[in-house]
């Protein structure tokens, strides 16, 4: 009886033993970015601190024989050389990227470097290695692998460079005892740069242990540069700016990921498939640093991690625990927003800098930060007839030679598809819309306007949100602007609508609110005070261009005395 | 005996008369129907004190080539919304497109208990071009705006501009219909389509 308990408990030790073991090899199911990258926190790393930081990783990583190696092979071992130690000039943002080229004791035609970087106040330090598989007489570089590792040799993204362009992104695809297949992390070194891995079974556990009954498959999935607004066509080159530091990895019209590591080398993407070209190796240094950025934070070796993160145990990743833009502060343990940005009061940091005023005359402006509307507002001007639907132009903002601006979307003017309804675009990057409101329709803005001004407003980057912007170009070179000035109002304003109208559902309460807004519309001798009377309170602000070139704007509310009468407050 | 019944009288009168002023309280106000707008009176009558919507009722038909559109329009009074008492035209429609069916909700007009959930329906009488109006629109001339929605699809209802005509002797109806999506649209602007078509200009409907 005794020997069977033993037996029993010896079992159970190892069924816990192997659970732990297949525990450790099975953590997430994709490598994947953060949809939003934020680079208002990106800090250099001193040549002093990425020593520190390195030889403080290295001792933990032995004393847990945490080296990742094929069976038989010696742990990975890095040498770095920081003689070689400098601060590279990247993509996006000031801050610099600390480099150091290291040996590694892996044979193979490659070249390694340490990337050191501080995200949020926490070091990103990763082992980069590039297969330079073809290059020009120059040495620049046409076709290449690269890969980024963990300092233990996990690892964690791949890519693949044709013609000087970031093409494709290696996937790894671990299938365990025939089961679905799912995603794995890899855990080697890769040294050999090939796509053999046919013998990973052998190189999941540390320090060359052996663990069978898996099997590997390598993909490479594209990095496209297709899709209705896809920074193919927009994004225009490497950049930053002061006021807009961050971008979007990917997702409906904040340009692609493609776009965010293509437009870190300053090439443009082929368009249609064409292209072709060569990069530079500070060009690969700034691409693969916005990969680097775009990377979540990984637990640390004792599987925490940093503080202001937790772990999602769903990627196995590190999310931070702020949101609408804040940043962790360790000091006063709050999520708190950027120096230079002011919480909207809705949880979100917003950039408070420039007023309603200056955000209408940047549109007009023609030069390196100016939108230039005019042109496109009198191109619509000549759609307002009768028998014509709306027109209309979605604005998003974009990398343009350095500088970040709000520029028209590549369609161009489109056809609404009535004469009361075009298209308009909410997203991350879109920050307004202009449209026409024919003859025989109001010439100023509907409820539906508002609405759309609100989810512009909502959907966009809390940096881009004083820019947001609605446009009515109407007859007789009248031209409106309606502002979001405070979006918990309008948000509840819109709520309240909806529920206190009658219907059935939302599009029968919403058709019974635009037949009274129509009706009082109907009636009125003064339109703009008809709207300032249904809508003024709405948190938002109505401008109004005093002449056909946009040059001079007024800021129109009811006069708080006699509310039949506007108060025109000149935007000089 | 003669003691109970006459208590039971006195319980009776003034329930009735309970009753008579509730009803008065209820439709405090009689208002004209053009009175109605962003802002309304809670419980109050907004009648069509001319009669004007009378002159829209019937049945109206109009034909091109296999695609066809009829309405029939019936007139409601005090139709209590929830919110107002209101009169109000209500109806329904049968679209036939290249010789199919697409949509069929003449029932509704038959219906009138279902006040504003039936597939055309509205009050607004317009006396003016400001909006929508046909090509030859007069300034002064009664016309009405209605909403007619797309029971097919979830979203659509569009602006039904009926203007009143005679047309070889016969009543007719010239109309525009303007076919909007309202609901929240997707991020990027593609609406779907409606079954009606998006828009209709000057089409004229005789009466049948």
């Amino acid at each position: 009886m005794k020997q069977k308990t033993k037996n029993y408990l010896i079992l159970g030790f190892l069924l816990f033993g192997i659970t732990l073991l297949l525990f450790n090899c099975t953590f997430e199911d994709e490598v994947s970015q953060p949809k939003k990258i934020d680079f208002r926190n990106v800090k250099t790393v001193s040549f002093e601190e990425a020593v520190a930081h390195f030889n403080s990783k290295k001792i933990k990583i032995k004393n847990r024989q945490l080296g990742y190696a094929r069976k038989g092979e010696s742990p990975l071992e890095l040498t770095p050389n920081w003689q070689t130690l400098k601060h590279n000039e990247i993509a996006y943002t000031d801050a610099k990227l600390t480099t150091a080229i290291t040996d590694v004791n892996r044979d193979g035609n490659y070249e390694s470097e340490l990337y050191f970087i501080n995200i949020n106040g926490i070091i990103r330090n990763v082992i980069f290695t590039i297969f330079k598989d073809k290059t020009d007489e120059k040495g620049n570089i046409v076709n290449a692998r690269v890969f980024f590792n963990d300092l233990d040799g996990q690892f964690l993204d791949g890519y693949i460079i044709e013609n000087g362009i970031f093409t494709k992104r290696y996937k790894l695809e671990i299938t365990k005892n025939e089961q679905k297949a799912s995603f794995f992390p890899f855990f080697i070194f890769q040294s050999t740069g090939d796509n053999d891995f046919s013998d990973f079974g052998t190189w999941c556990v540390p320090n060359g242990g052996e663990l069978p009954g898996f099997s590997i498959t390598v993909s490479t999935s594209n990095l496209t540069a297709s899709g209705p607004d896809d920074g193919g066509g927009s994004v225009e080159g490497a950049g930053h700016s002061a006021s807009y530091n961050w971008y979007y990895a990917n997702g409906y019209g904040e340009g692609t990921y493609s776009s965010y590591i293509n437009g870190a080398t300053g090439n443009t993407l082929p368009a249609g498939g064409g292209g072709g070209t060569v990069l530079t190796s500070g060009q690969v240094t700034s691409a693969t640093a916005a990969i680097l950025l775009a990377m979540p934070i990984e637990p640390d070796e004792d599987g925490k991690c940093p503080e202001g993160y937790v772990l999602n145990p769903t990627t196995g990743k590190c999310d931070p625990i702020c949101s609408g833009g804040k940043i962790y502060n360790t000091s006063t343990k709050n999520c708190e927003c950027p120096k230079g940005l002011k919480d909207d009061g809705n949880g979100n940091c917003i950039d408070k800098s420039i007023t309603n005023c200056e955000s209408l005359k940047r549109l007009l402006q023609n030069d390196s930060i100016g939108s230039d509307i005019l042109p496109t507002v009198n191109e619509l001007r000549t759609k307002l007839a009768a028998k014509d639907n709306e027109w209309s132009i979605n604005y998003r903002s974009s990398w343009v030679g350095g500088n970040r601006k709000n520029i028209p979307d590549m369609n161009g003017i489109q056809k609404g598809i009535s004469r009361t309804r075009s298209e308009f675009y909410y997203g991350t990057s879109w920050v307004g819309q202009i449209h026409t409101h024919p003859i025989n329709t109001y010439p100023i803005f509907s409820w539906l306007d508002l609405r759309a001004l609100m989810l512009i407003y909502s959907g966009t980057h809390n940096d881009f949100k004083n820019e947001v912007f609605l446009m009515v170009v109407a007859p007789n070179n009248i031209t409106f602007v309606i502002k979001v000035d405070n979006i918990e109002e309008l948000i509840k304003n819109i709520e309240n609508d909806i529920k206190n109208s009658k219907g059935k559902n939302d599009n029968e309460k919403i058709d019974f609110i635009m037949e009274r807004m129509e009706r009082d519309y109907r009636k009125s001798t003064n339109i703009k005070q008809t709207f300032l009377d249904l809508f003024g309170k709405y948190g938002i602000s109505l401008y109004e261009s005093i002449d056909a070139n946009l040059n001079d704007w007024n800021k129109l509310e009811l006069n708080v005395t006699d509310n039949q009468k506007i108060n025109e407050t000149p935007c000089n | 005996m003669q003691l109970k019944l006459n208590i039971m009288k006195k319980i009776l009168f003034i329930t009735i008369l309970t009753l008579a002023f509730y009803n008065c309280k209820a439709q405090s106000q009689i208002l004209d129907i053009d009175k109605i707008g962003w802002k309304n009176i809670d419980n109050a009558y907004y009648k069509d004190t001319n009669d004007i919507l009378n002159n829209f009722t019937g049945t109206w038909l109009y034909t091109s080539g296999n695609t066809s559109l009829k309405i029939k329009l019936v007139k409601i009074t005090q139709y209590f919304n929830g919110t107002f008492y209101e009169d109000l035209l209500i109806g329904g429609y049968l679209y036939i497109e290249n010789g199919i069916e697409k949509i069929n909700t003449l029932s509704d007009a038959d219906n009138p208990s279902i006040g504003r959930n039936a597939s055309i329906k509205g009050n607004n009488i317009y006396n003016n071009c400001k909006y929508l109006p046909v090509n030859d629109c007069s300034e002064g001339e009664r016309n009405l705006n209605l909403s007619i929605k797309d029971v097919t699809s979830n979203g659509h209802i569009g602006d039904l501009r009926i203007f009143k005509r005679i047309i070889n002797g016969k009543q007719a109806f010239k109309i525009n219909i303007e076919m909007n999506y309202l609901l929240v649209s997707p991020p990027d602007g593609k609406l779907p389509n409606p079954t009606l078509p998006w828009q209709m200009h000057d089409i004229v409907f005789i009466k049948q």
